[in-house]
């Protein structure tokens, strides 16, 4: 059976009118972007207040994303969206929303990343890992990289790395995120959804210069490698009815020697990860070993080689860290209460700004699972069976039982169900955008979406960003302190350990701040036979004041204190930061 | 045609082994190094397999592999004490050549000439 015939002149109007509608939303997002560039100029960091980044952008800077978004939206829900103004949309999105702390702000933001960066200059610096001095020397696979990327490109350190980041491995996430959504889903407009979903969405910020980011990147390697090359059409109809995993997409064929070259790649990637993240692995084998057990992929032994390689480096690899560690680990196996309320309740604390967005960071989270899920049902609904997207999306749900992972494991089950959540949730607004006006309520999503994650993501920006005077206090400190002394500052938020990491001790006293326990302070630095240095900075009291709502008044008054004790001297005096050093014997 | 990716990928191989051995810096450095760390050895690797993938996507997947082989050098160095940039981008170069002659027309048909070799002699031998 034959296409209905149409005249030429019709078909040409037609082209005309696709290209129309391309060139307008291309228009669009470059204006877009034009706009955007320009209003960086009025950006003023010094307003940056507990909301947290968008304090201190312009209003139009914020149009522009608004804008982005309707055009994006118009044209994915249009008659025919064209994936090359697609495509430039979410190039657009992605510089806006990865590249713009880059952007305007003075140095690389986010004090864990300051970090990652002294763990990898230990290595370089060293040329050995010396496991005792931290978790993170059991888990160097990343920092290794990092020290021979910095080492071969001739830099003093990874720092020039960092700044880029975020973009960089977001860009790096579209590609496997795409075949993900091409090898689940057949309908193009559900795909591109997804993808902007997923870069919109994602307000959890573990795309720094960290093992994690770097982590997330292979384990969606993995994850789309497998379903692409090695899917399956169930016919087993245990444990989950075979029609229930027959998928959108026939898996792509390809020849034995391919498979076996593409598994050695797979088990290649999947040890680099073992050898740099602690929690990535145990997300990344959850969700294999269902795929292999729901018969969704045809690898059946590649769950049991990763368990080897896991189990291997844990055994033999990370002794050190499990000897002492290991009985919190194991007790902390089926907390459920204590890590939800690690990522949730204990974050829910600080300024009422920074409550608020707190909060909406909850609320981005929930929508979006609410609208996958509705996404499942409305798949159903239409006949779209296939569960595995479900399924992946809530494996990670199961790390709850694991561990509070420091009060962050909330945010890292975010992180891994985002892609398949995203695309449940695109299925549910593609489905839902019908008619003009259901569309108009879809486009109207994408906006808050784009909102709340923005604000979400960039809403601690009033501690994590870093300046010029921070740092040049840390490098005195480094200066003036002789390997072996014990470094103290009184939050998180320290822009240090970036060097020397292993040459010296830490410790922080943010509980004392919080209390305003001063003498509780000197009590637990005073019995150290080891030089010992307080540095109390900015950054610290903005960190504290963010998160734990301490005063101007408080942590003046907790300084005032501190620093008329005898036994305490003032070494370094700056509006920044200032540095003491603690004498026993008083000076 | 099918040569030119592997002359590129091996050009980029030396000319990135020739700065770091030379200690080179700035720009020129920084590109050739980058490009080859970000990009050569998952490449290399990715090539022989032919998989079907789209171009930006095959890309993505090159750089991820590079870096991921990367790694492994850059741990095995430092397990094994013998830190070293130098030695480290000698052998992702060795790795590189030795995966790029692989997947060469020539090697690849010389292989297979020589697996039919073994094949008939083992049943002849038989």
């Amino acid at each position: 059976m034959s296409a209905p015939a149409i005249s030429r002149s019709e078909r040409v109007s037609r082209v005309f009118a696709v290209d129309r509608q391309a060139v307008l939303a291309s228009a669009v997002a470059l204006v877009a972007l034009f706009v955007w560039a320009l209003s960086l100029q009025g950006v003023d960091l010094g307003r940056i207040d507990d909301f947290g980044l968008i304090s201190a952008l312009p209003l139009a800077t914020t149009l522009s994303m608004v804008a982005l978004t309707v055009s994006f939206g118009l044209a994915v829900l249009g008659a025919r969206p064209n994936r090359f103004v697609l495509a430039l949309h979410v190039a657009v999105l992605l510089l806006m929303v990865y590249g713009l702390p880059s952007i305007v702000e003075p140095l690389p933001r986010f004090s864990v990343a300051w970090r990652h960066v002294g763990i990898a200059e230990v290595l370089t610096r060293t040329g050995g890992i010396d496991p005792s001095v931290s978790a993170y020397f059991s888990w160097p696979g990343f920092f290794a990289l990092a020290g021979l990327v910095s080492t071969t490109m001739g830099w003093q350190d990874t720092m020039p790395l960092v700044g880029w980041s975020p973009l960089a491995f977001n860009v790096l996430y579209l590609a496997p995120v795409g075949i993900l959504a091409q090898s689940l889903v057949a309908d193009r407009r559900v795909r591109w959804l997804a993808v902007w979903l997923f870069l919109s969405t994602n307000w959890i910020g573990q795309d720094y210069f960290s093992p994690q980011a770097f982590g997330f990147l292979i384990y969606l390697w993995i994850l789309a490698l497998l379903i692409r090359f090695f899917g399956r059409e169930p016919t087993s109809s245990w444990p989950v009815p075979a029609k229930w995993l027959q998928p959108d997409v026939p898996p792509v064929e390809i020849s034995r020697p391919q498979r076996a070259g593409l598994l050695a790649i797979i088990s290649v990637l999947f040890f680099v990860l073992v050898a740099s993240h602690q929690l990535t692995p145990f997300a990344t084998l959850a969700s294999i070993v269902v795929l292999v057990a729901t018969g969704r992929i045809s690898t059946v032994t590649m769950p049991a080689l990763m368990a080897v390689l896991l189990g291997a480096w844990l055994s033999y690899m990370t002794v050190t860290y499990l000897a002492g560690n290991l009985n919190q680990l194991l007790e902390s196996i089926g907390s459920v209460d204590s890590s939800v309320s690690a990522s949730l309740t204990d974050r829910l604390q600080g300024s009422p700004q920074h409550v608020f967005v707190a909060v909406l960071r909850s609320l981005v989270a929930v929508a979006l699972w609410s609208i996958a899920v509705v996404g499942v049902l409305l798949r159903f609904q239409i006949g779209r069976r296939d569960v595995t997207m479900a399924l992946l999306a809530f494996i990670p749900f199961g790390l709850l039982a694991l561990q509070s992972y420091g009060g962050e494991i909330l945010l890292r089950i975010f992180l891994f169900s985002l892609p398949f959540m995203a695309l449940l949730a695109a299925h549910a607004l593609e489905i839902t955008a019908s008619g003009r006006l259901t569309r108009v309520m879809v486009v109207a999503v994408l906006v808050v979406f784009m909102g709340g994650s923005f604000v979400s993501r960039y809403g601690n920006e009033r501690m994590d960003i870093v300046t010029a005077d921070q740092i040049a206090a840390t490098d005195a400190l480094y200066e003036i302190a002789e390997p072996g002394s014990l470094l103290v500052v009184a939050g998180d938020n320290t822009f240090w350990q970036y060097r020397d990491f292993e040459l010296h001790r830490y410790r922080k006293l943010d509980r004392e701040v919080v209390a305003g326990d001063v003498d509780g302070a000197i009590d637990r630095i005073a019995g150290e036979d080891r030089p010992v240095y307080v540095i109390l900075s900015d950054s610290q009291f903005r960190g504290l004041a963010l998160l734990k709502g301490v005063t101007e008044r408080e942590w003046a008054a907790f300084e005032r204190r501190f620093a008329a004790d005898p036994r305490v001297e003032r070494i370094y005096d700056q509006p920044a930061a200032r540095i003491y050093r603690f004498v026993p014997g008083g000076s | 045609m099918p040569l030119i990716a592997p002359i590129v990928i091996l050009a980029l191989t030396m000319a990135a082994e020739i700065v770091v051995l030379a200690s080179g810096d700035g720009v020129v450095r920084m590109v050739l190094v980058g490009g080859f760390l970000a990009f050569a050895p998952g490449a290399a690797a990715l090539r022989p397999l032919q998989l079907p993938l789209q171009s930006l996507a095959w890309a993505g997947f090159a750089v991820t592999l590079s870096l991921a082989i990367t790694g492994i050098v850059a741990g095995s160095l430092l397990y094994l004490g013998a830190w070293s940039g130098e030695l480290g981008v000698t052998i992702l170069a060795l790795i590189v050549v030795v995966l790029t002659l692989v997947d060469l027309p020539t090697v690849r048909s010389g292989a297979r000439a020589l697996v039919r070799m073994l094949g008939s002699q083992q049943e002849r031998g038989s």
